[in-house]
């Protein structure tokens, strides 16, 4: 049903209707902003993307398939985005736990706060170790409720690709997050 | 389920990417295995983590729909025929620049590919067509043979073959050349090389020198590549002059044409249909042999050759027939100032059957 309504909406644009782009903006604004700054930890740029984003969707809307999902090539359209941006500026990702005030909960004790921050640091940092594929393979897999069908979709790489990257990722994980509380003990 | 299993399916389980029936016994797995419901427990952690530390709910961006909406160009699409058939066009662009490319392909290279077809297949009768007279030349051979009661062998009848072939080629590259492919030698020669058989001797018109030719005059069929010998009578030298170029071609009859020169009547060397093609002239002092003339129809074939007043007169025999079975005799004319002028003789006359 979604799929059709993607479809609808996409040729009510190419018929000119501009409205109906209002609609698809509004429907995914939110998506790929989360998507983006996931990408590249950064509110502003985060925001001028997304706006380039649309702007490319509309321009090169007669361009899509519609054997595919819309959210799948709105998906791989930001993540080439991205990553022309961090090409461009070369930006080395930090996480800036102080951008957003709001993620910790009021309920939340001091020692969960700390927890919470320790937390988040390691997978960032693991993260950032990882290659670019294997990060965006993660990042896109708990940020939406993807299938490995749509993220080797939106990777542009095969499904068992995906997968083998996907569990290895996690494995390894699992292996730096004990090797880090080791650090901590010894 | 023992613990191997749950363990290989537990990432599916935990990607929520499993059958019904799986997921019940694997979670009653869980309920009764205390390690392993810890390793799951510690997927689910993970997991938890990272939608945790990639969450961003409580960033607040800013919308830019509105700014999106003033940047595009409204009148970008539109419900028009010519609009959706630009767009049309700009989508497939590549597809329909691979058919016309495929297109201009097809134009260009299918004349080319009929041409060579058609050459091919012309090759492939030229080739057929020459197959078939050598067929027709060797059921001749064959027939000439067992009327003659000649013990010809196999080989030979392949030898003519070959021969004919060629000489059907050689005749080609004659015709296209002005100059005779023909090259004669002399050399000065012992008495006691001469052929041990008699061969006979023709004497010049003052009777100075005297020629021959190295055949056995009573053999029918004679083959192979003779020779003549110029005995000057007085001193009794001997010069032989033998082909050195285009060996298929042999000497078959040679005349007196004044003192010093000798009418030489070649023709290809093998085989019983062939009595002579060319006739060429040898100065017998200084050894020069020069092309006087050739006929131009392969049927026609010079058997001898010789000088009246201003015309040369050949004795010729003309084939009737493809397979050179049936022939008569006839007798050629042709002025001496026409010789070089490349004319063809005239016929003068004819023994009908």
């Amino acid at each position: 049903m979604k799929v059709q309504e993607d479809s609808n909406l996409i040729q009510s644009i190419l018929d000119g209707n501009i409205d109906s782009f209002n609609i698809l903006v509004n429907k995914y604004e939110v998506i790929v902003l989360r998507f983006i700054y996931n990408m590249i930890k950064d509110k502003e740029a985060a925001e001028d993307i997304t706006q380039e984003v649309f702007i490319t969707i509309y321009n090169k809307l007669y361009l899509y398939d519609r054997n595919h999902k819309f959210l799948n090539w709105l998906l791989q359209v930001s993540k080439n985005k991205c990553i022309d941006y961090i090409r461009k500026y070369k930006r080395v990702y930090e996480s800036n736990i102080e951008d957003i005030p709001n993620v910790i909960s009021k309920e939340m004790s001091p020692e969960q706060t700390a927890e919470f921050k320790e937390t988040k640091q390691n997978i960032e940092a693991y993260l950032n170790s990882l290659c670019e594929i294997d990060r965006q393979i993660l990042i896109i897999r708990y940020m939406q409720n993807l299938t490995f069908n749509d993220l080797a979709e939106i990777l542009e790489i095969t499904e068992s690709n995906v997968k083998r990257r996907y569990y290895k990722s996690r494995q390894n994980f699992k292996t730096f997050i004990s090797q880090k509380e080791k650090g901590c003990k010894q | 389920m023992n613990c191997n299993i749950f363990r290989k399916r537990l990432e599916d389980y935990v990607m929520g990417d499993i059958p019904s029936e799986l997921k019940i016994s694997l979670e009653n797995h869980m309920d009764g295995c205390e390690s392993c419901r810890a390793i799951y427990e510690e997927e689910i952690r993970i997991d938890a983590s990272f939608k945790m530390a990639l969450s961003i709910e409580g960033i607040e961006f800013n919308s830019s729909r509105t700014s999106i909406i003033s940047a595009i160009d409204k009148n970008r699409y539109s419900k028009r025929t010519s609009n959706k058939i630009l767009y049309n066009i700009k989508k497939y662009k590549n597809r329909y620049l691979s058919y016309a490319v495929a297109v201009i392909a097809m134009i260009v290279f299918i004349p080319m590919l009929l041409n060579n077809f058609n050459e091919g297949s012309y090759k492939t009768e030229g080739a057929s067509e020459n197959k078939m007279d050598i067929y027709k030349a060797e059921d001749k051979a064959s027939n000439e043979a067992s009327t003659e009661n000649s013990t010809q062998d196999i080989a030979i009848a392949d030898e003519k073959q070959e021969a004919i072939a060629d000489k059907k080629a050689d005749s080609k590259v004659i015709m296209n050349e002005e100059n005779s492919p023909m090259e004669f030698k002399g050399t000065i020669v012992e008495s006691k090389e001469l052929p041990n058989y008699e061969i006979v001797w023709a004497n010049s018109l003052n009777g100075e020198k005297s020629a021959a030719i190295d055949t056995i005059p009573e053999k029918d069929v004679d083959f192979g590549i003779h020779v003549i010998y110029v005995k000057d009578i007085k001193t009794n030298k001997i010069v032989k002059y033998e082909v050195i170029k285009d060996t298929q071609s042999t000497i078959k009859n040679i005349q007196w044409w004044d003192n010093e020169h000798l009418i030489v009547v070649t023709g290809f060397a093998y085989g019983s249909v062939s009595y002579g093609s060319d006739i060429y002239s040898l100065a017998v002092d200084t050894g020069k042999f020069s092309a006087l003339y050739q006929v131009k129809d392969e049927k026609q074939q010079i058997v001898e050759v010789q000088k009246v007043k201003n015309d040369l007169i050949l004795q010729l025999i003309i084939y009737e027939d493809d397979n050179y079975n049936i022939s008569h005799k006839a007798v050629g004319k042709i002025n001496i100032l026409d010789l070089k002028k490349s004319t063809d003789m005239q016929i003068i006359s004819e023994e009908k059957k």
